[in-house]
């Protein structure tokens, strides 16, 4: 009895309540106008957004970019036995569990400022996105899920078939964590170069098309190979701030090894990137030919001569690491004699590559230059001399990098005289012919030059550096060591150079991406929907890069912060190791 | 303390490169403010407002300049004292509406047919703007709504100056625009093949038989699909493209052309 009158009350109490649920939401939809924006205060709603979702993007890029070379590194470690690899792998994953938090709420802070700010537009993307913004959700509880797993279960699972199951784990890490990148990637290019909507009207029409827009694959794949450069610098830079803070020699040996590492698959990784990127430009030029002129000959050209000199600075840093790590290797001194000449080779390309196209000069100078191009340094200018120059960095940071593999071995081959002058020969025909591609390019049409010899160029780099790679491996069968890396003895200096190559990539990954959104203008769907609020202008590139300076900090110093954490742990366990045995 | 050097080397990084990005030059690129034709504008004003037309949305500093050759088209100091006098019995305001919405029906000596039909870059009232702010530049500003409204209402393609009996006379459709659509429709395929080699080559091979660099080889092309691809940027219903590029412009400029280029690739 008690029970009936129980449930009666309850359904008397439940069905107002849900006639008040659903018609007060009913109403709630028909009284509430949407406004268009709203403002953040002080520092107004785009720079909010654009913090927001800047620091979320290079958490974002550090924890899906780390997962792949984790793997990789304890797949090493399982084939060779060696438990070295093992402990690098699981220090990685070790800063990507603290990270994969913060990554999350800064998703969070930039959604729900997206939300408030930007209601207008959310509504509208939540209408074309629908079913992916109900995907998302879910493959993000399986990406942290995977990782925590992968992370906690490292001991469980170190032995045997279970090590193969943890392997399968940090690959399933990998594959969800792409499909996540895929996901996201379709909203911000669907606003770059929309498609399967109604142009006039912004109705979608095709979900499929929508996503699969015509910059979504150019925009995977760079992100893709960007997130793993990206990881491997914030890697480098966690192992210099551990070495510098390193008491024994066993540490040091650890963390300069495991600086090297990071800082080789950030480069490697990083060499690839420009083929990345033009293929990206191409297809942006032939999405929309305005869009294309806007991002090189418009009001973001002089952004291309920031973006050199950051580059450059990476390409002499990352040479000047290598060099200082040859002293740490018996035999490395062999091949000093030559750095001075890549020195000068890199120096040169920096200077040709930083000349700007377009001087900014006063009426008295154009009369007496002649026009508003240089008359001697004006011809380094133009897309010939900077692609020529970009590839003879490659090719001598190449060089450099194959002096440091063979510093300390001696060839034993009987035609080891061969196989060096074959590599002399091949480097030198490649420089030559990549110069003379850079020459006849002031004189051909901008097609070809554009969609030939650019291609020819890099295609030729490419074949240099796997060719003599490949000789390499029959050169130094059975070679006789000089003797052998000293790990850890290398200068503090080179330490702050893994320091300096992490900041540079996290600024210029900023940078990069406000030239991603610059070129929509004042569009916030290119040409779908138009940005009407106060900040529908592209600001200068010195605010810009302010902005971009202060993203780069609040990263920085929220990754210190994890690294202080990660170490917290790392002393629990050092203090646990210590502490006497009770007495019996 | 290593800890403090560290902090401190970043800052010094990140402050370097930001004051290098703050010591090169510094714009602000603002969207295009809507000029309506019916908006009430002084002679002033419609030449600030065609200053800056001329500077962003047109993107005529790209080819022009003004005091000087520009890198791809001519000096435009002075144009609008020397419009009146290009082309015999035609005002200044005719010959700059026609040089923006029919560009290459007029050449100066020397320069290439190559600026695009403004019409289908600019709206009305930016055409109005921009001729203003052109016939400032050493002429006298005489435009009006009425007489950009008089050309554009019609098809751009058919704009052909006609020779005016008065030239202070407020241009209308009738006296501009030649009316060339009654016209026999007879494909020349000797004009057609001046057409290709002057614009299409550009991308499509010169033997239009083979692929070109960017546009698929396109001989044999029907006239349906020329009219839609040529003038709207668009194909035909059911057309399957040979390549999924949208490079191409479309050319409404072209539209007495399509039969010559029809026969011309028969």
């Amino acid at each position: 009895m008690k029970t009936q009158i129980c449930k009666k009350s309850f359904l008397k109490l439940l069905f107002p309540l849900l006639i008040l649920v659903f018609t007060g939401a009913a109403w709630g939809q028909e009284l509430i106008e949407l406004p268009e924006y709203r403002a953040f205060p002080w520092i107004g709603s785009r720079v909010a957004v654009w913090i927001a979702a800047e620091v979320h993007l290079m958490f974002a890029a550090f924890v899906l970019g780390v997962p792949m070379f984790a793997v990789i590194v304890e797949l090493i470690g399982v084939l060779s036995s060696q438990e070295r690899y093992d402990k690098m792998a699981r220090e990685f994953t070790k800063l990507l569990a603290i990270a994969m938090s913060t990554t999350a709420i800064w998703g969070g802070v930039l959604l729900f400022l997206l939300l408030t700010l930007y209601p207008r537009f959310m509504n509208y993307l939540s209408e074309v996105f629908l079913p992916t913004l109900w995907i998302y959700p879910m493959l993000f509880f399986l990406e942290a899920f995977t990782l925590y797993i992968y992370y906690y279960g490292w001991e469980r699972m170190r032995n045997g078939k279970s090590k193969w199951f943890h392997l399968y784990l940090g690959l399933q890490l990998n594959i969800v964590g792409t499909i996540l990148l895929l996901v996201a990637n379709a909203w911000v290019t669907f606003m770059m170069t929309p498609g399967g909507v109604d142009m006039k009207t912004g109705a979608l029409m095709n979900i499929w098309e929508v996503i699969d827009n015509f910059s979504w694959w150019p925009i995977n794949i760079h992100r893709l190979i960007a997130n793993v450069t990206f990881g491997g610098a914030i890697v480098g830079a966690y192992s210099a701030f551990k070495f510098l803070h390193s008491k024994t020699d066993e540490d040091k040996a650890h963390y300069d090894w495991m600086g090297y590492v990071g800082n080789m698959i950030a480069i490697w990784s990083f060499l690839v990137l420009p083929f990345a990127g033009y293929w990206l430009m191409r297809e942006l030029y032939q999405y929309d030919q305005t869009m294309g002129i806007t991002m090189m000959g418009g009001f973001l050209s002089w952004l291309w001569i920031i973006q050199a000199v950051l580059i450059s600075s990476l390409f002499l840093a990352s040479n000047y690491y290598l060099w200082l790590g040859m002293e740490r290797i018996d035999g490395g001194e062999r091949y000093q004699k030559y750095i001075k000449y890549m020195l000068s080779v890199l120096l040169l390309c920096v200077w040709v590559w930083a000349t700007p196209h377009s001087l900014v000069v006063t009426p008295e100078e154009v009369t007496l230059m002649g026009g508003v191009h240089h008359p001697v340094i004006g011809v380094f200018g133009v897309m010939s001399a900077k692609m020529t120059a970009v590839n003879y960095m490659i090719l001598t940071s190449a060089i450099g990098f194959m002096f440091y593999r063979r510093a300390n071995k001696v060839a034993t081959v009987s035609y080891a005289l061969q196989l060096n002058l074959l590599q002399a020969g091949i480097y030198a025909g490649v420089a030559a012919y990549v110069l003379y591609l850079g020459i006849d390019g002031y004189f051909v049409e901008p097609s070809i030059r554009v969609n030939k010899y650019s291609v020819w160029q890099v295609l030729a780099v490419l074949f240099a550096i796997l060719s003599t790679t490949v000789i390499d491996l029959f050169l130094f069968k059975n070679s006789e060591s000089l003797g052998k890396f000293h790990w850890g003895k290398m200068p503090q200096r080179s330490q702050y150079i893994l320091i300096f190559i992490a900041v540079s990539f996290t600024w210029l990954m900023g940078l990069m991406g406000y030239a991603r959104s610059a070129i929509r203008q004042h569009w916030h769907v290119y040409k779908v929907m138009e940005d009407t609020s106060v900040d529908a202008f592209a600001p200068t590139l010195g605010f810009a890069a302010n902005v971009v300076s202060v993203c780069v900090l609040v990263f920085l110093g929220l990754v210190m912060f994890i690294f202080w954490l990660g170490s917290l742990a790392d002393h629990k366990k050092e203090d646990a190791s210590q502490t006497p045995e009770p007495a019996q | 303390m290593n800890t403090l050097k560290v902090i401190l080397f970043t800052f010094l990084v990140v402050g370097l490169y930001s004051f290098y990005a703050n010591s090169i030059p510094q714009t602000e690129s603002h969207p295009p403010k809507k000029i309506s034709l019916n908006a009430k504008l002084s002679e002033d004003e419609m030449i600030e407002a065609g200053e800056r037309v001329y500077s962003t949305k047109g993107t005529c500093g790209i080819c022009h300049a003004i005091g000087r050759k520009g890198p791809r088209g001519p000096d435009l100091n002075g144009v609008g004292l020397r419009a009146a006098s290009r082309k015999p019995d035609v005002s200044a305001k005719a010959y700059l509406l026609e040089s923006l919405l029919k560009p290459s029906v007029y050449l100066v000596d020397d320069f290439a047919p190559m600026m695009p039909p403004m019409a289908n870059i600019l709206t009305p009232g930016e055409v109005m703007v921009t001729v203003a702010y052109l016939q400032s530049l050493g002429g006298k500003v005489d435009i009006t709504p009425e007489d950009v409204r008089a050309v554009m209402q019609v098809n751009a393609s058919q704009v052909s100056v006609v020779p005016e009996a008065d030239s202070s006379a407020p241009v209308t459709a009738e006296t501009v625009v030649g009316t060339t659509a009654s016209e026999p429709l007879v494909g020349d395929p000797e004009k057609g093949k001046v057409v290709y080699d002057t614009l299409c080559i550009a991308c499509h091979n010169p033997d239009p038989a083979l692929a070109g660099p960017i546009g698929p080889e396109i001989k044999g092309a029907s006239r349906d699909l020329l009219e839609a691809r040529v003038l709207l940027g668009e194909y035909p219903q059911g057309y399957k493209p040979k390549r999924d590029t949208k490079i191409m412009p479309p050319m409404a400029h072209l539209a007495n052309d399509i039969e010559n280029l029809t026969e011309f690739l028969k």
